[in-house]
């Protein structure tokens, strides 16, 4: 128990790693909200734009967050493998839950966009 | 200690823990596995008669031209059977399992609020017989189990059994509401010490995201429902585009409940199959964090896909491939869980018993529903499968492969634990091939069908078009399905009673629930472990009485003055936070909920007296049961000094180094040094059990509100001139006093230790505005039957003004509280915490209504 206490001293401070475990999601979750509702405003010329631009946006929230996770992910993971071996501290497991779920998120969020680069929204 | 000593101990704790015997002990008890028991087996009952209907649809369709139903008792069959799967079994049997199984195993006694639990039951029981009793009356509802407008609109079903469907439905969701905020509370605050986030089995992982899912879905069927039943009674058109409103907006609201709660299902039952696969191949899951990251990203995702239940509405087509890359991509989650369990059984040391024979069912059936589930999502392919008997196949593979079976996996493994009692293995074994065999024989042919052109929902269908043979074997397989489960359920039932004893590990599994005695005694655990593992039972052999393992330390080993203890922990790290004392046995949930339950009657047979005292009667026992026996039922120590002294003799303190009692003579030293280092500096800290169910209520409660301030925008964005020309803007002198009397009641409200005057005055603040802004409603001159936005800001408004009212209520109620114990902290935290959400809440809708038709 005192080596958990010494370990959680360790760790970035909590709030970094919420960012990074839900930035994805709720990232994912705007741009297919506001890509639905903006569909409905960009069949005009360059108003497809707008449909772009979320997506630039989604991405990049996306990538800043599983970056600052990356870069933080020693003080979390103590070398451990993290595919095959249950971390020892509940913070190693929000932490690899955000990278996880970062880039579940930007991929689909990618395709997405792909999506809107790819059909008219005039039809 | 002595023997005797122990024995006392032990007996003591179950007198502390037990319910009352007999028909009082039925309607008053609040024990988990009590309440979750009546869950699984009312959801059976549910079961039993969603399959006797899904029966009597095959005998009609077994041939062409079919005379066993007319086209009406088809309907009311059809409607019934979805409604009873969807909403009276599957929902309710998985929150039954998380209720007995959970609290086993995270390593704690009972749920956090075991009233509100009980009252949960109890709506969840009276809704579904207010739902069946339509089949009395004659208006048994034939909508569909989505109940589509217009069709439910009462131009096309003039009848009652609509309105049947939505006040049932309407109470068992809020059920279901009710047991995810008690999940929720449950699993973030309740486990055992050293159960940090990476320790949580994956079954209890899948409850908590189950209900964590419920809390944002089921306010929308809610929301949807509560508007299509003022459209019925009063005349409110929001589905009606003549006065501006838009039937699609039900499909939209529906379908965001709707497509989640399939996700909803399948994340508990994959967490069945992840508990039986690590028991019965003797290993744990392979892959932890990547199976939880899959259920995590499945159950967000899942609220990204609903307008892929509408690709054919006429969308435009670029919104359906959004929705399409969001479908396809669930498939890769769901994927890495099924490889998980694959490997898993490749590298463990498989016991071929009956349960494991359930998960291998699961993964080929769910697999085959998963793969017809990327072909509907492919708008193309689903232009052509729509509402054909090829998406009938697809969600029954889905919600039977995926759902049922796993369930049945679990009842024949936790069977032993409920009971003490080991089902036939030859029988159980035999049912499972008879549903294997009868389920694919049942719904593979209707793939065809459904690709051959045979629509859904039409009662028979002519001869000559090739269908007899598909749909005879189809019919056959149906009947050979029912008799796999009657034989499964009768297993069960002649186990209960001549079963061979199990003792307490009969599958030497690795969680903390078979620790426990088979079935547990009233109290679980005789003192709370301490956890070091993922997997405490295996981990225990191997290093002893390590910090890696589970420990037996006489924490809360004896009650305190007969208190329920139990023992709260923080979020992640799952250190020791505060001595919880939970309520006993008591009549508020059964009587509350009766009373509730003669208020939607009332309003269902418009009997508008009824419906009203109705509610006043259980707002009169709701304060009753906030203050009930608060002496006996003091919630948490708020000192050391409130703590049991055996608690602290048994870990020691500062001062104290501790010394031996209840049990703990048992435990070597070492294991005696780290629990009092776990536990010397537990001084009561965080917030109550009330708290944090109030904050998670208020989730679900913010959630309503979203769904209806949706609506507002939906309506909004579909209508020519918004407000329309009757309807004049409201000016906007009253609503200003009312949102500045609220600002500055929540202003008043702020400081956590304010003084009692300060609420008082909060109170008065807050009762002016609600005055206000009944009075600017009436004063508008609008009608709720006019047009959709009359009727629309008539919603929200009356929603803020609930919101307001229960406020007052719960601060005068708290106040009360607050004078007569002044030491405890909770009624003053409770009070603050929902009067900062509500008043939030309000100040909303208010600029909704008043600024949005301005600016919008």
């Amino acid at each position: 128990m005192t080596q958990d206490s010494s370990r959680r001293a360790d760790i970035p401070s909590p709030g970094w790693l919420w960012v990074t475990l839900l930035a994805g999601p709720l990232a994912w979750f705007g741009h297919l909200n506001i890509s639905y509702a903006l569909v409905y405003l960009t069949c005009r010329p360059w108003g497809v734009l707008w449909l772009h631009l979320v997506t630039a946006a989604a991405v990049a929230t996306i990538a800043v967050a599983m970056g600052v996770g990356w870069r933080r992910r020693n003080s979390q993971t103590h070398a451990r493998s993290e595919m095959t071996e249950v971390p020892e501290s509940g913070w190693q497991l929000v932490g690899i839950l955000g990278r996880l779920l970062g880039l579940f998120f930007l991929l689909v969020t990618v395709m997405a966009g792909v999506a809107s680069a790819m059909v008219s929204p005039c039809i | 200690m002595t023997d005797r000593d122990t024995d006392a101990a032990f007996a003591e704790l179950e007198r502390t823990w037990a319910s009352r015997p007999g028909l009082i002990g039925f309607l008053t008890a609040v024990n988990h596995k009590q309440i979750g028991l009546r869950f699984i087996w009312t959801a059976v009952v549910f079961l039993l008669i969603g399959g006797v209907e899904a029966l009597l649809i095959r005998l009609q369709l077994a041939t062409s031209d079919g005379t066993v139903l007319g086209p009406e008792a088809y309907n009311q069959l059809f409607t019934m059977h979805g409604t009873t799967m969807m909403f009276l079994f599957g929902i309710p049997i998985l929150e039954g399992l998380a209720m007995y199984f959970v609290p086993l195993q995270i390593g704690t006694r009972d749920l956090p609020l075991p009233r509100l639990n009980a009252f949960g039951y109890w709506v969840y029981l009276f809704g579904g017989i207010l739902l069946h009793w339509s089949f009395l009356t004659g208006d048994v509802p034939d909508g569909g189990w989505f109940a589509y407008p217009p069709l439910t609109s009462t131009e096309f079903s003039p009848g009652a059994g609509i309105d049947f469907w939505l006040l049932g439905v309407t109470f068992v969701e809020i059920s279901g509401i009710i047991g995810a905020v008690e999940i929720v509370v449950l699993i973030m605050r309740f486990r055992a010490p050293g159960m940090t986030l990476s320790r949580i089995p994956l079954f209890s992982w899948s409850a908590l995201i189950m209900s964590g899912m419920m809390l944002f879905a089921f306010p929308f069927v809610v929301a949807a429902s509560v508007l299509l039943e003022v459209e019925r009674k009063f005349g409110a058109p929001f589905y009606d585009p003549s006065l501006g409103g838009d039937p699609l907006l039900w499909q939209h609201l529906f379908w965001i409940f709707g497509h989640p709660e399939v996700y909803i299902l399948l994340l508990p039952a994959t967490g069945i199959v992840s508990a039986v696969v690590a028991a019965h191949v003797r290993r744990p899951v392979v892959a932890y964090p990547l199976v939880v990251a899959s259920l995590v990203a499945i159950a967000i995702a899942s609220f990204g896909l609903w307008v892929h239940h509408m690709f054919t509405v006429g969308l435009p087509v670029l919104v359906l491939s959004l929705f399409a890359v969001a479908s396809y991509f669930i498939a890769v989650p769901s994927g890495i869980q099924v490889f998980a369990w694959i490997a898993t059984i490749w590298e463990g040391r498989p016991r071929w018993g009956t349960p494991l024979w359930f998960v291998i069912g699961f993964l080929v059936i769910f697999v085959l529903g998963g793969i017809t589930g990327v072909m509907v999502a492919t708008a193309p392919f689903d232009h052509q499968a729509h509402d054909t008997f090829f998406v009938v196949a697809h969600f029954h593979y889905v919600l039977i492969g995926g759902v049922v079976f796993p369930v049945f996996a679990g009842l024949h493994h936790w069977f032993p634990k409920m009971t003490g009692r080991l089902p036939s293995e030859s029988i159980g074994k035999t049912a499972f091939w008879l549903m294997f065999v009868g389920f694919n024989v049942a719904f593979f042919p209707q793939h065809w069908l459904g690709l051959q052109g045979m629509v859904r929902r039409t009662y028979t269908y002519p001869a000559g078009l090739g269908w007899e043979a598909a749909n005879m074997a189809s019919t056959v397989g149906s009947f050979v399905l029912a008799a796999g489960v009657l034989l499964f359920l009768a297993n069960l039932a002649h186990a209960w009673r001549r079963g061979r004893e199990s003792g307490p590990d009969p599958w030497g599994a690795d969680t903390l629930e078979w620790a426990a005695q088979s079935p547990p005694n009233n109290h679980n655990f005789d003192s709370l472990p301490v956890v070091g593992s993922l997997s405490p039972l295996w981990d225990r052999g191997a290093h002893g009485y390590d910090d890696e393992t589970l420990e037996s330390i006489g924490v809360l080993g004896r009650p305190w003055l007969g208190r329920r203890e139990v023992l709260r922990t923080t979020v992640v790290a799952a250190d020791p936070e505060a001595i919880v004392v939970l309520p006993g046995p008591t009549y508020w949930p059964f009587v509350t909920a009766a009373a509730l339950t003669s208020s939607l009657v009332g309003v269902l047979v418009d009997a508008w007296a009824l419906a009203g005292l109705g509610a006043v009667v259980a707002v009169a026992f709701l304060i009753g049961w906030a203050t009930e026996d608060r002496v006996r039922l003091t919630r948490q120590s708020s000192d050391p000094s409130g703590t049991s002294p055996d608690f602290l003799a048994a870990v020691g303190t500062d001062e104290d180094p501790g010394h031996e009692v209840s049990g703990s003579d048992q435990a070597p030293a070492l294991a005696r040094r780290r629990a009092a280092e776990h536990f010397k500096a537990l001084t009561p800290r965080g917030h109550s059990a009330s708290w944090w169910g109030v904050m998670v209520g208020l989730t679900a409660l913010a959630t309503i509100v979203a769904a209806l301030v949706y609506a507002y925008f939906y309506l909004r964005l579909g209508a020519d001139s918004w407000p329309p020309s009757r309807s004049s803007e409201r000016p906007l002198g009253i609503p200003l006093a009312a949102l500045a009397l609220v600002v500055v009641a929540g202003v008043l409200s702020m400081p956590r230790a304010g003084s009692g005057l300060a609420r008082w005055l909060a109170m008065g603040l807050a009762a002016g505005g609600l005055t206000l802004q009944v009075v600017a409603v009436v004063g508008s001159g609008y009608r709720i039957d006019a047009n959709a936005y009359e009727a629309i800001v008539i919603v929200l408004e009356v929603m803020a003004a609930s919101l307001l009212a229960v406020a007052l209520l719960v601060r005068a109620t708290m106040l009360v509280e607050a004078m007569r114990s002044p030491t405890d902290p909770e009624p003053v935290e409770v009070d603050i915490a929902y009067w900062r959400g509500a008043l939030v809440l309000w100040a909303v809708l208010w600029a909704v209504v008043h600024v949005a038709p301005r600016v919008v």
